[in-house]
């Protein structure tokens, strides 16, 4: 009893700390790094490509911060198939943290983020430096996905737009499976597992979970999407939609476990 | 020129064509993101349909402020008035 209550104490203190360094490293990291990176490299999308396998090993030796600090642990299952070039990742999005371990794991990763996550100042240095695609518009934004997935970077998109509610279904938007029909692009599927469910929309940094927090990745087979492109377009987005919010709820529903437990 | 009841008719079965609606289902008074769940990417498959009707260029900008079936048809009637000055 008296143990547990010593935990919960340090894990909290530990959380506070991961969002503290992780606030100030945001400001400072990007700050300290980008006239390096600016002037070392040769051209724009050198630099886009170097800034973005230092976002991945910051992020990488962030996750690891945490697991030293003991606020959570994680499992990854074919994390080899995120190092391919070219990828279109889609993941569901239970909690804050899951864009942070999907760059943690993807070492040149490009993402689609909301246009206010600018007016962060965590989030804003790394965002100018590695050129990351916002998602202000229709039109623009496949051809900006175009133009990244040709350059070889792992594009992530949420197709949720926003994280899960806890305890409703899944509800994806439309535009990942756009994105991947109008590019040609079969989409490697990601689920994962936040356990016990922490850092949803409803949730504050201190309301941390009654144990440790345990992240599960699952990267699946690629799910091509050739056999769509006899429909309309507009159908063929609104059929493989439904086909990845099913697949998803699926493999939630299945594996709704760690793998190792 | 058309007018605005060819207009919307010509509209609605665009509409029900292209995104597999209920020709029942849309009205001058349904919202294209909350009744007929019509997204941003949808809106320019919609243009580039309407582009055949209006028979010139539409620009994003005819479109920006459009919100319901109605806000298309005056819009698309506003374009075709402009042609045929």
């Amino acid at each position: 009893m008296i143990t547990r209550r010593i935990n919960y104490c340090w894990r909290l203190f530990a959380t506070a700390l991961s969002f503290a360094i992780f606030g100030i490293g945001g400001v400072l990291i990007p700050l300290l790094a980008a006239p390096w990176i600016t002037l070392t490299s040769t051209t724009p999308t050198h630099r886009q490509v170097r800034a973005r396998l230092f976002i991945h090993r910051t992020f990488r030796a962030y996750i690891h911060l945490m697991r030293a600090l003991g606020v959570l642990t994680w499992e990854i299952k074919g994390e080899a198939l995120l190092h391919r070039p070219g990828l279109l990742v889609l993941a569901n999005h239970p909690c804050l943290i899951d864009v942070v371990f999907l760059i943690a794991f993807i070492p040149n990763p490009d993402c689609i983020v909301k246009g206010r996550l600018l007016a962060n100042p965590a989030m804003r240095g790394y965002l100018r430096l590695t050129g990351f695609l916002r998602n202000d518009s229709g039109a623009e934004l496949i051809e900006g996905a175009r133009a990244s997935l040709a350059a070889g970077s792992a594009l992530i998109i949420f197709p949720e737009g926003t994280r899960t509610l806890p305890g409703e279904p899944l509800r994806f938007q439309r535009g990942a499976a756009n994105v991947a029909l109008r590019t040609h692009t079969p989409v490697t599927p990601v689920t994962i597992l936040c356990q016990p469910i922490t850092l949803t929309k409803k949730h504050r940094w201190y309301h941390i979970p009654p144990r440790k927090l345990h992240m599960t990745l699952r990267v699946g087979a690629d799910i091509p999407v050739a056999t769509y492109d006899h429909q309309p377009p507009a159908l063929a987005a609104r059929q493989l939609t439904q086909d990845l919010q099913d697949y998803f709820t699926e493999e939630l529903r299945v594996n709704d476990k760690p793998i190792y437990g | 020129m058309a007018d605005k009841n060819a207009i919307f008719e010509h509209v609605a079965t665009t509409l029900s064509e292209l995104f597999e609606l209920e020709r029942a289902d849309i009205t001058l008074q349904s919202h294209l993101g909350e009744d007929l769940d019509i997204d941003s990417i949808d809106a320019i498959d919609l243009v580039v349909e309407l582009k055949k009707y209006v028979g010139k260029k539409i620009s994003p900008e005819d479109f920006k402020s459009v919100r319901t079936v109605e806000d298309i048809v005056n819009a698309v009637s506003d374009l075709m008035a402009k042609n045929s000055r």
